[in-house]
């Protein structure tokens, strides 16, 4: 079977930025305004998560996916929380460690999927986006606006929270 | 020793339960609706105006890889047993990934732009219809009116750009040389499809042709590749008033097409771009989708559409047919209709 690809693309076919955008932006909405509380503040941190979106829309492979879904809430999560930050007189590491994000049930395997759950937003995104995914340390220093220095020993950090929570729950593996 | 009790492994299935868990754990999406503020709309509108324009600069530079390079070619049993092939300077290497071949490259391309090159000899009947060229890439597109087509495209070997082969199944593999470069030719055995890659590793290109015409006359094409322009480029129009702040950002010269970009301060950009039409309607090649109305003005003399959006942030855009030359113009740009039509009306030749 040999064809070469038709070159021309039909006029009318929505971006894939535009097909996320109508798809999950109203579940980004919820998710930021979760933690925000406040129309325009969480309507402020779902534009700041589509134009990170944007920047990384190569790491984006289906519309449709679940893995999609989880990132776009990741990252709504995570503008909402920076701009918490960003507007507080917080130290950043004390506040991160005590922000748990969006309200999420634990998966119920009494083990390490619990405990990454019940960790802080910011330790759960990182280990999400590099277990679930698959995401590499520059690509999560990429979506998450970090060093490729800051993403490695953030994550680092993740595992060493991960630990102390199973430690904490007393959870068997 | 791993200092933690629990292993990747481990870590990606309790990580992806968790992602389940957290999903499962929002209201189903279509339960979740929130009616966005109009400022939250109107600036969102205009991220994806910026975006759609964007993609289809992506996507034009895709269309130029694909006419460079793409061809479904055969899958050879030689690609498991030859899946890595690294040239001696480790300048390009050559793998199999997945269910495609893959020509990755090492080192950066060169400022200049690339020259324009074309096959000085083809196979009777065979006629060029169509060119294009960017910064890094260029390619022709040949056809016969019996239906037998052939593309020549040329890149840069460029870090962080691939080639890409997307094999079939009765693929005959070999490796050998056109004029003393080292090539690739893909053969599909039984009807007449051939590729041949080829690396001018001195000039730092990689050049291939293929089409559904003998290897023969594929390879005494490629033998014949040299500088040049085949095709008589569009001619070049400039905007010769923009208002202040913007630059130009790069575009595309062709025979059939030519586009540029400008950029202004923060999300202000003007697009223009203009088509030969060749016969075919005007409507193949643009469609406005979103606007508040439509009305007739004019162009110098040359009846235009201004499709125009009461929202300032939104984009405008002008789209007008010159008879004469057969081109037709699109303009796009967030600004007003005095600005769109003082733009416009600045149009000239360079």
């Amino acid at each position: 079977m040999l064809a070469y690809v038709q070159m021309l693309e039909s006029q009318d076919e929505k971006t894939k930025f535009e097909q996320l955008y109508l798809k999950y932006r109203n579940a980004m909405y919820y998710a930021a305004d979760q933690i925000l509380q406040n129309q325009q503040d969480a309507e402020d941190a779902v534009q700041q998560a589509f134009l990170s979106i944007i920047k990384n829309m190569d790491k984006i492979h289906g519309v449709d996916s679940a893995e999609t879904y989880g990132y776009v809430v990741i990252i709504a999560e995570r503008k909402a929380i920076d701009l918490i930050r960003q507007r507080g007189h917080f130290s950043a590491m004390d506040f991160e460690s005590a922000c748990f994000g969006v309200t999420m049930d634990v998966p119920g395997d009494g083990g390490v999927g619990d405990a990454i759950a019940r960790l802080p937003a910011q330790y759960r995104e990182v280990l999400l986006l590099r277990h679930a995914h698959g995401y590499s340390t520059k690509e999560i220093s990429e979506i998450l606006e970090l060093s490729y220095e800051a993403a490695r020993k953030l994550l680092y950090r993740a595992k060493i929270a991960l630990k102390n929570q199973l430690d904490k729950e007393g959870a068997a593996l | 020793m791993n200092q933690f009790p629990f292993s990747d492994n481990d870590l990606n299935s309790a990580a992806r339960a968790a992602m389940d868990s957290m999903l499962r754990s929002l209201p189903p999406l279509e339960e979740m609706q929130h009616e966005f503020s109009p400022a939250f709309e109107s600036q969102m509108a205009k991220v994806c105006e910026k975006e759609r324009h964007r993609s289809s600069l992506r996507k034009i530079t895709r269309r130029v890889a694909i006419l460079l390079v793409t061809c479904l070619v055969g899958f050879g049993g030689w690609l498991t047993m030859d899946g890595d092939a690294r040239a001696s300077f480790m300048q390009w290497v050559r793998e199999q990934v997945d269910d495609h071949v893959e020509y990755r490259y090492v080192g950066k391309a060169p400022d200049a732009s690339i020259q324009d090159y074309y096959a000085a000899w083809l196979p009777d009947g065979l006629e060029p219809t169509e060119f294009y060229s960017m910064d890094n890439m260029g390619g022709v597109y040949y056809e016969h009116p019996e239906g037998e087509f052939c593309t020549l495209g040329y890149s840069y070997m460029d870090e962080g750009t691939t080639l890409h082969v997307f094999p079939s199944d009765e693929m005959q593999h070999e490796i050998t040389e056109i004029n003393g470069m080292p090539a690739d030719i893909y053969e599909e055995l039984g009807e007449y499809f051939c590729t041949v890659v080829w690396m001018d590793e001195d000039a730092g290109i990689t050049f291939d042709i293929g089409g559904n015409i003998p290897k023969e006359d594929v390879i005494h094409m490629a033998e014949s590749v040299q500088q040049g322009t085949v095709l008589e480029l569009l001619p070049e129009y400039t905007c010769t008033w923009l208002p202040a702040g913007y630059e130009a950002a790069g575009g595309i010269k062709g025979s059939h097409k030519r586009s540029m970009t400008y950029l202004g301060e923060g999300e202000d950009f003007v697009s223009l771009d203009y088509h030969l039409l060749d016969g075919k309607p005007l409507t193949n090649f643009y469609r406005v989708r979103e606007y508040t109305g439509m009305k007739k003005v004019k162009i110098g003399t040359f009846e235009a559409d201004l499709y125009f959006n009461t929202d300032n942030d939104q984009t405008n855009e002008l789209i007008w047919y010159n008879h004469e030359t057969d081109i037709a113009f699109h303009l796009t740009a967030i600004e007003d209709e005095n600005t769109m039509m003082k733009i416009a009306n600045g149009m000239a030749l360079r």
